[in-house]
């Protein structure tokens, strides 16, 4: 599942940057969207989005806060308008805290930080289908360190594609 | 302060200092009392038909670890001792007393076939009297929870509380696999850490273990199906069962002190909200109905009601509210973050996490007065659990680079530390048999 995440990136990255032109293996499962992808780009582009823009797949968060930040705001619009576009497209929506705090307390705000992407992301028009929640508070972290450059990193949603 | 801090610390560190080392874990008082009683417990006598030098356990041994670990009893080392007695007739008062003994035990083991009699006796220095004497007869499996008995049983009569030695604690530990992989564990292990055994483990994350109040249920969360679920599961089979998963969180589950029901945390509807599941008709009632985060519910102990987190106010506070819903009711004022409580087994306290400019701690809170009284000195602290006799409470701490367990009295006095090899250990819950 780990390794799936990570190719992705590539393969939308991949998709912008040479359309069917590639030969590996994985992307020719998605040849359909790529044909799609390629056309959108253009879209995308004129909003100043670009493939970079799709392969950051992790939202930072304030301390105790579900808010999503101004920063991020066209970071999820860009994924939303991908998702539209792209109907079939499953994301899982994960949420995460940083280690301080009770941990199921952390679980809850989690989930509301990701459901605040998942708002955003509705109201482009994504389908619920699309999406899903899940929320690990801070059992996940990505940086172990207890100090605040780590917690930064943890207190995040990251957009997992599901590789169909 | 700080530094005055640092060298009372020291000082107890040299003063207190006696790691005891398992296999996996060791345990060291990190904070004790200097008016900790001087109990002499004498390596009990054996006597058998066979050939085998020793008794199959060293009862003694897990006495002195039980007393000593409570920080409310110095005991003799045994290379101190002048005279080492197993029968009452070879007790020498003076002795004791010239070593600056309070009290003695002694005690014998004899092998009957397939079994072990154990016999122990305690006497008063001072008075120069036996204070009480026992038998008891146990299988070979079942010698050191008759050690714990006898702790508790010596614990109660010079104390006047009931001992918990015989009790079990549940905790949660992450370690990496050498592929890199983490590897979640949900373990059992006897109050003293000794016998830990996992009662499940699974490649993606476990938290929140409950007991339920007879010991022999422990209710979780897994997500190894990618979601969180809550699961119960029966400790002597090993049979368990999936109670909730629903859509959304399912989470912090709590047996009602009846057992027949488990109050935890669903976000079906929307935000996260109390529920009481009766695990037999499986009915489901939902007891808060805020916006906010509602999570952590923890029973009184008469079932009545349910303390809980709250962040209705805008930031996480502790409120009350009636088992079977009702209005609630604000606890907490003090401080911008009251989190995860535990109520006492007699009601008259709860413990929490109170967060203050960035600093975690363990605090308890009268609920007569309904005032806070902050226990650690941790940055780090987080899920509190109360001993059944409510004199100490176990809860994770951040020490070297990783979480350990801790356990501190009521009146923070005493406080040892339970350290693992491998990986972090959180979330203990301290069962109530």
């Amino acid at each position: 599942m780990k390794l799936k995440q990570i190719v992705l990136p590539l393969i939308v990255g991949s998709m912008f940057l040479s359309g069917c032109t590639t030969t590996e293996k994985k992307v020719d499962d998605t040849q359909e969207e790529v044909v799609a992808v390629v056309e959108e780009s253009k879209d995308v582009a004129v909003d100043g989005l670009d493939q970079k823009t799709l392969s950051i797949r992790t939202i930072y968060f304030s301390f105790d806060d579900s808010q999503v930040q101004q920063d991020f705001i066209h970071i999820i619009n860009a994924h939303a308008l991908y998702l539209k576009n792209n109907s079939s497209q499953r994301i899982v929506l994960e949420g995460h805290a940083d280690e301080r705090g009770s941990r199921e307390y952390n679980v809850a705000l989690g989930e509301q930080r990701a459901k605040s992407v998942y708002r955003i992301m509705k109201m482009q028009g994504v389908s619920d289908s699309q999406v899903q929640i899940v929320s690990y508070g801070e059992e996940k972290p990505a940086a172990s360190g207890m100090n605040e450059s780590s917690w930064q990193l943890n207190r995040r949603v990251e957009i997992a594609y599901q590789v169909r | 302060m700080n530094n005055l801090f640092k060298r009372l610390l020291l000082i107890c560190l040299i003063c207190f200092y006696t790691p005891i080392s398992y296999a996996e874990l060791t345990i060291e008082i990190t904070k004790g009392i200097d008016t900790a009683v001087p109990i002499a417990v004498v390596p009990f006598g054996w006597r058998t038909q066979g050939t085998e030098l020793q008794p199959p356990l060293n009862l003694a041994s897990v006495i002195q670890n039980d007393l000593s670990g409570s920080g409310l009893f110095k005991t003799l080392p045994e290379n101190d001792m002048l005279t080492q007695p197993t029968e009452v007739e070879n007790v020498r008062y003076r002795n004791w007393k010239a070593l600056g003994q309070d009290y003695l035990l002694i005690g014998m083991v004899t092998k009957e076939t397939e079994r072990y009699k154990v016999q122990f006796q305690l006497f008063d220095i001072f008075k120069g009297v036996q204070l009480l004497g026992y038998r008891l007869t146990v299988s070979k499996r079942n010698l050191r929870r008759a050690a714990h008995h006898i702790s508790d049983v010596v614990y109660q009569k010079l104390t006047g509380r009931k001992g918990v030695f015989n009790t079990r604690i549940a905790y949660i530990t992450s370690g990496v696999k050498t592929d890199k992989q983490k590897i979640y564990k949900l373990l059992i292990a006897d109050a003293d850490g000794y016998n830990p055994r996992t009662i499940t483990s699974s490649l993606e994350p476990l938290m929140s273990p409950a007991w339920s109040v007879d010991g022999k249920k422990i209710a979780y969360v897994s997500f190894e199906n990618k979601h969180s679920a809550i699961y119960v599961q029966t400790l002597t089979t090993g049979k368990r069962e999936r109670v909730a998963a629903f859509k959304g969180i399912n989470g912090a589950p709590a047996f009602s002190p009846d057992g027949s029901k488990l109050a935890i945390t669903l976000s079906r509807d929307g935000s996260p909200d109390i529920y009481v599941l009766d695990l037999n008709s499986k009915i489901l009632r939902k007891i808060t109905r805020s916006y906010a985060i509602d999570t952590e519910p923890s029973w009184s102990p008469d079932g009545s009601m349910i303390v809980y987190t709250s962040d209705r106010g805008g930031q996480p506070q502790l409120y009350l509210i009636p088992s079977v819903g009702g209005n609630p009711t604000r606890l907490t004022y003090d401080g911008n973050y009251n989190t995860r409580a535990q109520f006492s087994a007699d009601g008259q306290s709860i413990v929490l996490v109170h967060g203050n400019q960035g600093d975690y701690r363990i605090a308890i809170m009268d609920m007569a007065t309904r005032t806070i009284n902050v226990l650690t000195a941790g940055r780090f602290d987080e899920s509190p659990s109360f001993a059944a006799n409510g004199d100490m409470i176990l809860y994770a701490a951040h020490k070297y680079g990783k979480s350990v367990l801790s356990s501190i009295s009521v009146d923070g006095r005493m406080e040892r530390r339970l350290s693992f090899d491998k990986g972090d250990v959180r979330e203990p819950a301290w069962s109530r048999k």
